[in-house]
């Protein structure tokens, strides 16, 4: 019989590997009819800002081959909403919940983390998204300095026992260099990949496609993308890796799993089918009885 | 290019309908397109749904190419959906493929015996499958002029005004059609003072609110704080996709 099971850190156990990505999911609240939230291993919300933000002009979203492309601005409703009209909804929820946060400072990080700290007790932890510009640094993305993931993290790490995920880019040179500076900040996992930088445009009329101009691509383009940055980091870090990039089909939260990832994050195939995580995991059972596993651990970074 | 009907036998999901709604259709299992295609509901029959479409990428040709039997997979309804209480006299106008919600709107106008008038507006006359006939409450445009009144929707509607089939004032516009035609309705409502909502097709993903991806730029009350959220932008899936044209900011239509 396969086991689903997945001991994350030392208080969080997932009912299964899959979660739903930041961003992609909302705050959990917008699907009751569609899809049974709490059976999800995971879920990850929407990322948080100290104060609302509004997002980028339109249009922010263009299809590209097999991909999506956005530029959505970090669009949110702010961590004091957040804590008010949102937070005690998840707290009733049996599914683990991470709650993502964005700073445009390292004091933003800290403000936000101790709001949450101070309002929720239930969560299982946050994960940190550090693709955000750093004002301190000219606007330079937190997460391509490896010093300054180390600072963050080690600051976060002294305001909460709560499990700490930090989410990296993969638009960086050395993304294992990044992971190991997350490491020694005192990090409990990494997630990984957040968008790939892109851009797009009417090739005849040359009519930006983002009203942003760049923008992040995600879905099945970026999986081979994902897989190689889940590999450099799991070779890297001995925390556990939660694997996201183009996730779309049970055999691809293998790929992950055998790239290094101890649990999986499902993005852009949410907005194909909201159901899609809860719907894989029937597949996923049925695929490890045909390899002859009872966890995904048996597999986990195994590649001939 | 001619615009292609598909009847959905959907079930329950009909009586839920209103005019004004959409409904997110999967165009096929693989990642061309990789999104769902939003369509207006163009009317209800029954437990069978009907959408009006133009083929104009593969989403839609890979619909074009559907049989019947074949097993679809669509979310919906979705969106507000036209406010039809709204004062006045009303008149319906579809631009193309907009026609179909303003399609569905007519029909229930109908259903409810409420006097209104349809104007539909195309390129020529391919695209039409009503007849011109504005004393019962009809009438078509087309830009070469070869069905009904050579022109737009608004060269319709100034043509009913000067004959005097629909009132001078007091009307409520529901518009849905491309791009320069919403404008110009907005544009048309502005200067008269007229009650007039407008169905937006802001290409979107999810349909559901959860992706954030198809905002529509509102026209912001003074006091808007600079951190806001929902003020400056609203979304067109979940907020919209039916605006009154004179809460939005015009390049936005
Ligand atoms: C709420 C809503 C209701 C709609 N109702 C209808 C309807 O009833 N009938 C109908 O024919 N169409 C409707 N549309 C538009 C329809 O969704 C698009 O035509 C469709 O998504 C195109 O898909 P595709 O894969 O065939 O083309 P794509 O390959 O995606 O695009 C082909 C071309 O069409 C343009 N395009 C794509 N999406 C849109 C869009 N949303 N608006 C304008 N241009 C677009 C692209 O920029 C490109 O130039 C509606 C859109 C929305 C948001
Ligand atoms: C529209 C959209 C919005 C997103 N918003 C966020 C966000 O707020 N915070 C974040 O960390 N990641 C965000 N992401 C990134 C996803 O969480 C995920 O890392 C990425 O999309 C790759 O996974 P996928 O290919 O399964 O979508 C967003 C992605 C999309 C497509």
């Amino acid at each position: 019989m396969a086991n689903l099971t997945i001991q994350l850190g030392r208080d969080v156990t997932l009912s299964n590997p899959v979660m739903a990505a930041s961003g992609t999911f909302g705050y959990g609240d917008e699907v009751p009819d569609l899809v049974d939230v709490n059976q999800l291993g995971g879920l990850v919300t929407k990322s948080l800002t100290l104060r609302p933000n509004e997002g980028h002009a339109p249009p922010r979203i263009v299809e590209t081959p097999a991909g999506l492309l956005n530029a959505i601005g970090l669009a949110n409703i702010g961590v004091e909403a957040f804590c008010a009209g949102k937070l005690p909804f998840l707290e009733t929820l049996q599914t683990q919940v991470f709650v993502s946060i964005a700073g445009a400072t390292v004091g933003e990080y800290v403000d936000i983390l101790t709001a949450i700290e101070r309002s929720g007790n239930k969560i299982a932890g946050y994960e940190i998204n550090i693709s955000c510009p750093n004002v301190d640094e000219g606007g330079m993305e937190f997460g391509v300095s490896a010093s300054i993931t180390e600072t963050l993290t080690a600051k976060l790490r002294q305001l909460t026992g709560r499990f700490i995920m930090i989410k990296l880019s993969p638009n960086v040179t050395h993304i294992d260099a990044i992971a190991k500076a997350a490491e020694s900040g005192g990090a409990d996992g990494i997630s990984a990949i957040n968008t790939v930088v892109g851009l797009d445009m009417d090739p005849l009329t040359g009519q930006r496609s983002l009203s942003n101009l760049i923008g992040g691509l995600s879905g099945p383009a970026i999986r081979p993308i994902a897989l190689a940055a889940v590999h450099s980091i799991a070779g890297a870090v001995s925390l556990p890796v939660i694997g996201m990039g183009g996730i779309s089909s049970a055999e691809d939260i293998i790929r992950f799993v055998r790239a290094g990832a101890t649990a999986v994050q499902i993005g852009t195939a949410n907005y194909r089918d909201p159901a899609v995580g809860v719907n894989l995991l029937a597949r996923l059972e049925q695929l490890m009885e045909q390899m002859q596993i009872e966890t995904l651990e048996e597999i986990r970074g195994v590649i001939h | 290019m001619g615009l292609y009907r598909l009847v959905l036998r959907v079930g329950d999901m009909a009586a839920l309908a209103r005019p004004g709604q959409f409904v997110n259709v999967l165009t096929g299992a693989g990642w061309d397109p990789l999104l769902r295609r939003p369509m207006s509901i163009a009317g209800i029959d029954g437990r069978e749904l009907q959408l009006l479409y133009k083929v104009v990428g593969n989403g839609t040709a890979a619909m074009s190419r559907w049989q019947s039997g074949d097993e679809i997979d669509l979310l919906g309804p979705l969106g507000n959906g036209w406010d039809a209480a709204a004062d006045g006299f009303p008149v319906l106008l579809g631009g193309g493929a907009g026609i179909a919600p303003v399609y569905y709107l007519h029909k229930e106008l109908l259903r409810s015996s409420t006097a209104h008038h349809l104007i539909m507006g195309s390129r020529s006359t391919e695209e039409h499958f009503l007849q011109h006939d504005p004393h019962s409450g009809i009438s078509l445009s087309t830009d070469d002029g070869s069905a009904g009144v050579a022109g737009t929707v608004l060269d319709a509607l100034h043509d009913l005004m000067e004959a005097a089939l629909i009132p001078r004032s007091g009307l409520s516009l529901y518009g849905c059609g491309p791009p320069g035609m919403m404008r110009a309705l907005a544009d048309f409502a502005g200067q008269h003072e007229m009650d007039c909502q407008l169905a937006l097709e802001e290409i979107m993903a999810c349909g559901i609110g959860l992706c954030q991806g198809c905002n529509v730029a509102m026209r912001l009350p003074g006091n808007t704080p600079e951190h806001s959220y929902h003020q400056r932008y609203r979304l067109s899936c979940i907020d919209g996709p039916v605006f009154k044209a004179k809460e939005l900011v015009t390049w936005q239509i």
